[in-house]
């Protein structure tokens, strides 16, 4: 089987769906057009629409539904020229013909060809045309052959209406017909429509590996591949987080129709893109979503998992075409599962059996049977479900930006205004030369200047604002992966999400994932309890995990929030001393605080078992070193058997820096403002030594002290050994305290890199250029933590 | 490959004029008068404030602000192993194009830009005086004076570089 011939298959198939959805509008649009007759905006509406069946049709050479359509048109298009006012019996007429189509449609879904004849209703229409008091009657008045077209010159009877029986008769004679030489079809189009009818339909049998032509994969190709690439991601994100919904709410049609819509989109663009298998693969999902919202098929738990189940495959592929990987991958038992939804009775013998033993929930092992139950033909999907994080990191679609065009617009407002006042400086300046009234000019330049302020700020909000992504597109994946987790650990779980249009910078929103899905994972593995457990706590069985975000000035604050058990600090100091991160003695002391931020040592877990989604000690781990990355501080905050709160505060972007300015010896340095807790002047009594190492207290938290001068080398003329203010710093879960000489005020400073001849530099993330065009460097906070550390 | 040729004074690609002439920036450390190919010399600038990077290796003198990008600042002096000097009215910084990187020289004195003829140049002898001589693509003698021709790619070789980052 050529591809050719496959591809040819799945344009029919495309057009199928389309038609009958255009059929359908139609329908819905005459319906209305009847009571509305003199709504122009909804003449033109079913105008285009016939339109659109009419130019669709005829590409691809079904030329039965052409000729319909086309005689349709002609008259809609007399109605809307006001050359035509609609009656009843026109719109009897048009009903018909609609109806008909219908049938040629259906016929073309069956035998991938439109063969009943339509010369009466075309006759008609034709009738309609000619006079303008169309009735029933009208039909006989004109027996003609149809002009254009060069449609067949079958004699119609001039019938009242096609009844039944007819039309059956008919569309046996032209389906003979259709069977020889195709009827008319007009030049060029003609091996279409032959190609498709020799189309089998067993095309599920090859399963052929995506394929992906070397020639065609030029540049323009790549692009196109590329906006396949991220229009794709989107929709699989919109995709996984309806279908979550849709088990909620199964009754909600709008829904289907938009999940229907989603897969049909991707089978539409795979298929035009050849990459067969994923549009195989959706289309079968297609197929199965299709029957649930003409309501043939019921929403159960088993056909959730085979639509979930295929949602991911077609991640897998995505992400394989993105690495232009284009081995085929066995997909036989997504296929499956997908075909064994099809029946009512939902019997997929092998897969489904042991599907539904899972779906029941059985909290008291959930652990024990993970392995068992999930067996090979969960695995594929699985590792799918995990890479796409990881491997963002470096795919084509990184490099592009989709951006709000209002944000485009806003931005070049912004240009045109700077270019507006910097000619007013030119003007000025020239001004200046031999200038009497310089006091008048100053004025005007003060004026400018402040123009100028006004508008380079709102330049840099407005291109910062094109690299804002929201953080929603992280947040998307949750709902699934709670559900799943959740149903594998027999566990009942309410995820509610807010805040997700709050807006980050893309490179942020790109490492925030990882981080919140083990924190997430760990609030729904070891946060939450089974309902057993739950019950006998007093708590309702259901628990419930909050995810949200928002704004807190010049940061994102996200925040993971679970009404479960809670952290008991004695449990986590006893862990870690069992584990060898801490000493009898250190935990003795140790507050609350300090004992939560235990887990986000290596190697520490709490969990009893390890269970394949969390309690390896790797997590935490992560979330620390991806949100240190970032800038940013973590805080836990639990209370025993009431749940745990764990908030992750954010710079909002990476590029432009809040700092504060501080002054050590006769230098100047940017400390970012995202890790600055708290300045303090501190009192000698705070300040002392532990083993050596200089501490401060501040309430009840004692910190290491690290003196500015000494980690930088900053040169100092006069030795004096008197601190007299601390920046209090922390990242994610680490806090030291920094002494510096002087505070020299805030100021928001763009991050320009050292260049490569310098390198990481210790320390130093990086300078900036400040108002008095001197350069000054930026405090690298995670590695002073570091250091502070290894003191 | 290109590039490499390229850092050195004395190919071909070093002259719009000919094979046979050099065009060359000659500047004054010391005594001593050197000479780098104009190809790579982007623009000399007067003495301005150097932000000093810590931990950066010792030759590196800090980092400026070069019309809003920030560019390294390396000490010849030091470099070369010649002692400090104080700055006076006519320290420059030689600001040269590296693989497409901006890298500024202090140097003690910036004297002309010449033409000469490739014929006048010899290979670096075995010891060149207080200068290593792997710096050294070439001598030029011109009557009295001596020019000594400097590798640039060499001064500031990527190995050499990344044993610093590593040390520092």
């Amino acid at each position: 089987m050529s591809d050719d011939l496959e591809m040819l298959g799945e344009i029919v198939e495309e057009f199928v769906v389309e038609a009958e959805e255009l059929v359908e509008k139609l329908d819905g649009d005459f319906v209305t057009l009847e009571k509305q007759p003199e709504d122009g905006e909804l003449l033109n509406e079913v105008f285009r629409t016939a339109h659109t069946l009419k130019g669709m049709a005829s590409f691809l050479g079904f030329e039965q539904i052409t000729k319909l359509a086309h005689r349709m048109e002609d008259v809609l298009n007399k109605l809307r020229r006001g050359e035509m006012a609609i009656s009843p019996g026109m719109m009897d007429v048009l009903l018909l013909g609609l109806d008909r189509l219908r049938t040629l449609v259906e016929e073309v879904k069956e035998h991938q060809k439109d063969v009943s004849d339509v010369s009466d209703v075309v006759e008609k229409l034709q009738g309609v045309l000619e006079d303008s008091t169309a009735s029933e009657e009208s039909s006989e008045a004109v027996v003609n052959e149809v002009e254009d077209d060069g449609a067949e010159t079958i004699e119609a009877e001039p019938g009242e209406d096609a009844s039944s029986g007819e039309t059956e008769v008919r569309e046996e004679a032209s389906l003979q017909e259709g069977d020889g030489e195709p009827v008319v079809v007009q030049g060029s189009e003609e091996p279409v429509a032959e190609l498709i009818q020799s189309a089998p339909e067993e095309e599920e049998e090859e399963d052929a590996g995506d394929t992906m032509d070397v020639d065609a994969f030029s540049e323009e190709m790549a692009e196109i591949l590329q906006d396949f690439i991220v229009e794709t991601e989107e929709i699989i994100e919109k995709l996984d987080q309806n279908l979550v919904a849709l088990e909620g709410r199964p009754d909600d049609l709008d829904l289907l129709n938009e999940i229907f819509r989603s897969a049909h989109t991707i089978k539409g663009t795979s298929s035009f893109l050849g990459f067969t298998q994923m549009t195989r693969l959706t289309h079968r999902a297609e197929d199965v979503l299709n029957k649930l919202r003409k309501g043939e098929l019921s929403v159960n738990a088993d056909r959730m998992d085979a639509l979930l189940e295929a949602a991911d495959a077609i991640k897998m592929l995505l992400d394989r075409i993105k690495e232009q990987n284009l081995e085929k991958v066995d997909l036989s038992h997504v296929m499956a599962m997908l075909e064994g939804t099809m029946t009512e009775q939902g019997g997929a013998p092998v897969v489904l059996e042991e599907k539904t033993s899972e779906a029941e929930p059985e909290p008291e092992k959930p652990v024990d049977k993970e392995p068992a139950a999930r067996g090979s033909a969960k695995k594929a999907p699985e590792k799918a479900k995990s890479s796409p994080p990881k491997m963002s990191g470096k795919s084509v679609t990184d490099q592009t930006v989709r951006v709000d065009v209002d944000r485009l617009d806003n931005l070049m407002n912004w240009v045109g205004e700077l270019s507006l006042e910097k000619n007013r400086l030119n003007r000025i300046t020239s001004l200046f030369e031999g200038a009497e009234d310089v006091e008048e000019l100053s004025g005007q330049l003060n004026d400018v200047n402040a123009k100028m302020a006004f508008i380079t700020t709102e330049l840099q909000t407005a291109v910062m604002k094109t690299r804002m992504l929201p953080v929603g597109k992280v947040f998307g994946k949750f709902p699934r992966m709670v559900r799943d987790l959740a149903r594998d650990a027999g566990k009942q779980i309410d995820l509610r999400i807010s805040g997700e249009e709050t807006e980050l910078d893309k490179s942020v929103v790109e490492e925030i994932g990882d981080p919140l899905v083990h924190l997430i994972r760990n609030a729904v593995d070891h946060g939450i309890g089974t309902p057993a457990d739950r019950a006998q706590a007093g708590k309702p069985e259901k628990g419930t995990v909050k995810l949200w975000a928002e704004h807190q000035g010049n940061h994102i604050v996200i925040a993971i929030e679970d009404d479960g058990k809670g952290m008991d600090p004695e449990v986590l100091k006893k862990k870690a001393i069992e584990k060898g991160v801490l000493n009898e003695a250190d935990a003795e002391r140790m507050s609350d605080r300090d004992a939560w931020n235990l887990i986000f040592a290596p190697g520490f877990s709490t969990a009893a078992k390890v269970t394949n989604v969390s309690g390896r000690g790797v997590g935490m781990d992560v979330v620390k070193t991806n949100v240190a990355k970032l800038n940013g501080i973590i805080d836990i905050d639990s209370e025993l058997g009431a749940g745990t709160r764990i908030t992750i505060k954010l710079p909002l972007t990476l590029a432009i820096v809040n700092g504060l300015l501080v002054k050590v010896s006769d230098e100047t340095y940017i400390i970012p403002l995202v890790s600055v807790m708290e300045t303090v002047r501190p009192q000698s009594e705070q300040m002392s030594t532990i083993n050596g190492r200089e501490v401060i207290r501040l309430r009840d938290q004692v910190l290491p002290l690290l003196r500015f001068d000494e980690v930088y080398d900053v040169p100092r003329n006069n030795g004096h050994m008197d601190i007299p203010y601390v920046v209090v710093v922390a990242v994610a879960d680490k806090q030291i305290g920094l002494a510096v000489d002087d505070l020299m005020g805030q100021e928001e400073v763009v991050i320009k890199t050292l260049g490569k001849y310098l390198g990481d530099m210790q320390g130093i993330a990086g300078s900036a250029i400040l108002g008095d065009g001197r350069v000054r460097l930026i405090v690298d906070v995670a590695d002073l933590v570091r250091m502070g550390k290894e003191e | 490959m290109a590039k490499e040729m390229m850092g050195q004074v004395g190919t071909e690609d070093a002259s719009d004029t000919g094979e046979d002439l050099l065009q060359l920036v000659s500047f004054k450390i010391g005594e001593e008068e050197f000479g780098v190919d104009i190809l790579f010399v982007r623009e000399i600038n007067r003495m301005v404030e150097i932000t000093r990077v810590p931990k950066s290796p010792e030759y590196v003198e800090g980092v400026i602000n070069l019309r809003g990008k920030v560019i390294p600042i390396v000490s010849l002096r030091k470099r070369m192993g010649m002692p400090e000097k104080e700055l006076d009215k006519d320290t420059r910084i030689v600001v040269v194009e590296l693989e497409d990187q901006l890298i500024g020289f202090v140097v003690d004195a910036v004297s002309e830009v010449l033409r000469i003829s490739r014929n006048i140049t010899e290979p670096p002898p075995e010891t060149a005086s207080g200068v290593d001589a792997e710096y050294i693509t070439g001598i030029a003698k011109m009557d009295e004076r001596l020019l000594i021709l400097l590798n640039l790619n060499r001064l500031l070789s990527f190995g050499e570089r990344e044993v610093l980052k590593e040390a520092a």
